[in-house]
C-alpha cells in the first residue's frame, strides 16, 4: 500500500485555482480520494480473485493489483517501468533457476555414484559372508554323508543353487532398503541438500512463472493504454461518388479484388506443397 | 488452407478497422497503417545458430539491422532475391525453399506486428509484391500474412507506387529497388504484362559492380560487400561534375584512403542504359496520341532513385532519343509502395475485403 500512496502523491501537484486559471483552464476533473480508494479496492478485487483462481501467491495477488492499477488509472509511464523492473527480475530468476537446476542434477548424480559404491562394497562383504557360513554349513553335511557317495554329489549341486538363490535375496533386500533410507526419518546429509534445492528449485519456478503472468498482464495494459494505436478511420476512404476518377478507381480496385479472387482459388484447387507457417512469428 | 486459424480475437463487436499498406521488398520492408504508424526494417532475418547464441541473443528471431549486425551468431537469411522469395519457383520440396519461405513469412508477421494494431480492430492488408511475382510466388506470400491479419490482397509495386500518387492514366512509373528495376505504364485501366519491363540493374547490381571496380582500384584493401551498400547510399551520383569521394579502407589493417569518384559513378550509370531500353520500349508500344503524355509523366521512385543526377540524367536521355521527356522523383522512395498500398486498402470497398478474407 506504500508503493500505492507514493504512486498518488507522484501524479498530484500543487497548484491554485487563480493559477490554473490564468492558464485559461475554465473547467477540471476531480479525482478525490474516495474515488481513488475504490479504485484500488476494485483493482485489489480483481487481482485478488484472477490469483485465488490460479492458486497464486501473495506477492502475486500483490503484484497484479498493482498492474490492474496502474491500467485503470492509465499510467502508461508507470507500466512501461514497471514491465521493465519485471523483466530484470525475471532475468535474474531465470539464471537463478538455471544455476540451481545445474547443481541440483550434479548432486543427485554424485548420490547415485556414492550409493552405487556403498552398494558394492555391502554386498561384497556379504557375500563373503555368505561364502563362509555356506561352506560351513556345507561341509558339516559333506562329513555326515560321507558314507554314501551319491549324496555327495549332489550337496556340490545344492551349494551352487542355494547360493545363487541366497544372493538374489539379498540383493534384492539391499535395494528395498536404500529408498527407505531416503524416506525414513534420520536422513543422511546428502537427503537433505538435495530435498532442499530441490525445494528451491520449484519455489523459484513458480515465482518465475507468476513473474511472467505479471509481465505479461503488464504489457497488455500498456498497449492497451498507449502501445497500439487505433485507426483514424473508421470507413473506406477515397470513394467519394462525385470524385471525378471515383468510377474509373472502383473498376481499378474491382480489377484487383478479382485478381486475388483468382489467386485464391489457385491457393485451394493445388494444395501447397510448402509446409503450414509455424510458430516462431513475432505476434 | 480453408480454415485458416486466427490466432487474434475476432471481435464480436468490432469497433473498427485497422488499413495496412506493405512494400515487401528485397532489400527494405515498410508498412504504412490507417492508425498514421509507417515503419520500415531491412529484409534480413536470423535465427540464433545454437543455444549459446540463443542464450546470448535472448530471442528466437532477429529482424532487420539488429539481425544483419549478429550475423555471424545466426542463421541468416535475406530471404528475397531478384524481386521473389529465394528458391520459391521449384516444387516446395526443397529444403531451403521451406527455410526461405519461414523467413519471409516471419518477417511480414514483424513487419505487421510494428504496426501496432489494437488487440479488437479487424486488419485488412494490401502487400504490395514485385511486378514479376509468380503465383506460386504470391500464394507463398497470401499464406504467410492470412493467419495475422483478417484480409489481404496482393497488388504489383509499382502500381501501387502510381496509386498513391493517384496517377492512374498516362504515366510511367519507374521503381528502382534493391534487386530488380520494375516500370510499369499506367493507363486508367489495371497494367496488364504488356505494360511492364522488370530488369535486374537496380541497387545490388551497382553494389556488386562497385564492388569489383574497388577491388581493382584498391590494390590490397579488405572491402566487404555491406561497406560498398553503405558507400554507394552516402554518396551516389551519375552526373558529370563531381566532388571527390574519399574512403578509408583497412590495407593489411592499416586504414588507408583512396579516391573513388569515378568508380562510384561508373558503377551508378552502369544500370542506366537498360533504364533507358526499357522507357524507350514501353513507350514506342504506346498508343501514339499519347506517347508525349506518358513521356511528360515519368515518375522515378525506389530506393535507387535517390542517385544524385539520375532524374537529369534520364531527361538528357529521353531528349535525345524520345525527342522530350520529364521526370520527376516521388517525395517519399521508401515509402512510395506502402503508402499507395495503403491507399488502396482503405478504398476498396468493404465487400470486397469481406469476399476474400
Ligand atoms: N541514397 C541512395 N543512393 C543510391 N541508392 C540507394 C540510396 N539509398 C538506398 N539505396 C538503394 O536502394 C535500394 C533499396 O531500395 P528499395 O527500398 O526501394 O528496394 P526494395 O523495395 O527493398 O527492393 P525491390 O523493389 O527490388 O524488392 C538498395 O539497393 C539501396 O542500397
Ligand atoms: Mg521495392
Amino acid at each position: 500500500m506504500h508503493r500505492l500512496a507514493g504512486l498518488f502523491r507522484s501524479k498530484s501537484n500543487l497548484t491554485s485555482l487563480k493559477q490554473l486559471e490564468r492558464e485559461g483552464v475554465r473547467s477540471v476533473n476531480v479525482l478525490d480520494i474516495g474515488r481513488l480508494g475504490a479504485l484500488v479496492g476494485e483493482a485489489m478485487e480483481t487481482a485478488l480473485r484472477e490469483a485465488l483462481a490460479v492458486g497464486g501467491s501473495a506477492e502475486f495477488a500483490v503484484g497484479g493489483a498493482q498492474v490492474e492499477f496502474m491500467r485503470r488509472l492509465g499510467l502508461g509511464q508507470r507500466l512501461a517501468d514497471h514491465g521493465a523492473e519485471l523483466e530484470a527480475q525475471q532475468n535474474a530468476l531465470a539464471s537463478q533457476v538455471g544455476t540451481l537446476t545445474g547443481v541440483l542434477a550434479q548432486s543427485r548424480e554424485q548420490l547415485a555414484l556414492s550409493r552405487e559404491r556403498d552398494h558394492s562394497a555391502a554386498t561384497t562383504g556379504l557375500r563373503a559372508q555368505l561364502d563362509l557360513v555356506l561352506g560351513q554349513t556345507l561341509a558339516r553335511l559333506e562329513q555326515l554323508a560321507t558314507s554314501t557317495p551319491s549324496v555327495a554329489a549332489e550337496i556340490g549341486t545344492l551349494r551352487r543353487t542355494l547360493r545363487a538363490a541366497l544372493l538374489e535375496l539379498l540383493d534384492e533386500a539391499l535395494c528395498a532398503a536404500a529408498p527407505m533410507r531416503v524416506a525414513g526419518a534420520p536422513a543422511d546429509a546428502n537427503d537433505t541438500k538435495l530435498d532442499l534445492l530441490e525445494r528451491r528449485v520449484r519455489k523459484l519456478n513458480a515465482q518465475l512463472l507468476e513473474s511472467q503472468e505479471l509481465l505479461a498482464r503488464t504489457r497488455a495494459g500498456q498497449s492497451e493504454l498507449q502501445g497500439a494505436v487505433p485507426s483514424i478511420h473508421r470507413v473506406a476512404q477515397g470513394l467519394r461518388s462525385d470524385a471525378t476518377d471515383g468510377q474509373a478507381k472502383r473498376s481499378l480496385l474491382q480489377a484487383i479484388f478479382e485478381h486475388n479472387l483468382e489467386l485464391r482459388r489457385t491457393l485451394a484447387d493445388q494444395p501447397d506443397p510448402h509446409a503450414a507457417p509455424t510458430g516462431a512469428g513475432s505476434k | 488452407m480453408s480454415e485458416t486459424p486466427s490466432p487474434r480475437l475476432r471481435p464480436t463487436n468490432p469497433s473498427g478497422v485497422l488499413y495496412m499498406g506493405i512494400d515487401l521488398g528485397t532489400s527494405r520492408t515498410s508498412v504504412a497503417a490507417s492508425n498514421g504508424v509507417r515503419e520500415s526494417v531491412a529484409s534480413y532475418v536470423g535465427y540464433p545458430k545454437d543455444v549459446v547464441a540463443k542464450k546470448a541473443l535472448k530471442k528466437d528471431v532477429l529482424f532487420g539491422d539488429e539481425a544483419l549486425g549478429n550475423r555471424l551468431a545466426l542463421d541468416f537469411y535475406r530471404p528475397l532475391a531478384g524481386g521473389v522469395i529465394q528458391h520459391s519457383d521449384g516444387d516446395g520440396s526443397n529444403p531451403d525453399a521451406k527455410r526461405f519461405l519461414k523467413a519471409t513469412q516471419d518477417l511480414i508477421r514483424h513487419a505487421i506486428s510494428l504496426a501496432r494494431p489494437k488487440q479488437d480492430e479487424l486488419i485488412y492488408a494490401v502487400v504490395g509484391c514485385p511486378a514479376q511475382c509468380s503465383l506460386r510466388n504470391k500464394s507463398s506470400i497470401v499464406e504467410a500474412v492470412r493467419p495475422v491479419v483478417d484480409s489481404v490482397m496482393i497488388v504489383s509495386e509499382p502500381f501501387s507506387v502510381a496509386y498513391g500518387l493517384d496517377l492512374l492514366t498516362d504515366c510511367l512509373v519507374i521503381d528502382i529497388g534493391a534487386g530488380t528495376t520494375d516500370l510499369c505504364r499506367m493507363h486508367g485501366t489495371m497494367p496488364t504484362a504488356d505494360d511492364q519491363v522488370t530488369t535486374p540493374f537496380a541497387g545490388d547490381h551497382v553494389d556488386q559492380t562497385l564492388l569489383e571496380l574497388l577491388k581493382k582500384k584498391c590494390v590490397g584493401a579488405a572491402i566487404s560487400i555491406q561497406m560498398v551498400k553503405d558507400l554507394k547510399e552516402k554518396f551516389s551520383f551519375v552526373g558529370e561534375k563531381r566532388d571527390p569521394v574519399a574512403v578509408d579502407l583497412p590495407v593489411n589493417g592499416k586504414p588507408t584512403r583512396f579516391e573513388v569518384a569515378a568508380e562510384l559513378r561508373e558503377a551508378c550509370r552502369s544500370i542506366v542504359p537498360s533504364m533507358v531500353d526499357a522507357i524507350h520500349q514501353l513507350i514506342a508500344s504506346f498508343d501514339p496520341d499519347f506517347q508525349s503524355r506518358l513521356k511528360n509523366h515519368v515518375l522515378l521512385g525506389g530506393g535507387g532513385s535517390q542517385m544524385g543526377g539520375l532524374r537529369e540524367m534520364l531527361e538528357v536521355e529521353m531528349r535525345e532519343r524520345l525527342g522530350e521527356g520529364r521526370v520527376v522523383r516521388v517525395d517519399e522512395p521508401t515509402y512510395g509502395g506502402a503508402n499507395g498500398a495503403l491507399k488502396i486498402a482503405h478504398d476498396m470497398p468493404p465487400e470486397f475485403w469481406e469476399k476474400v478474407s
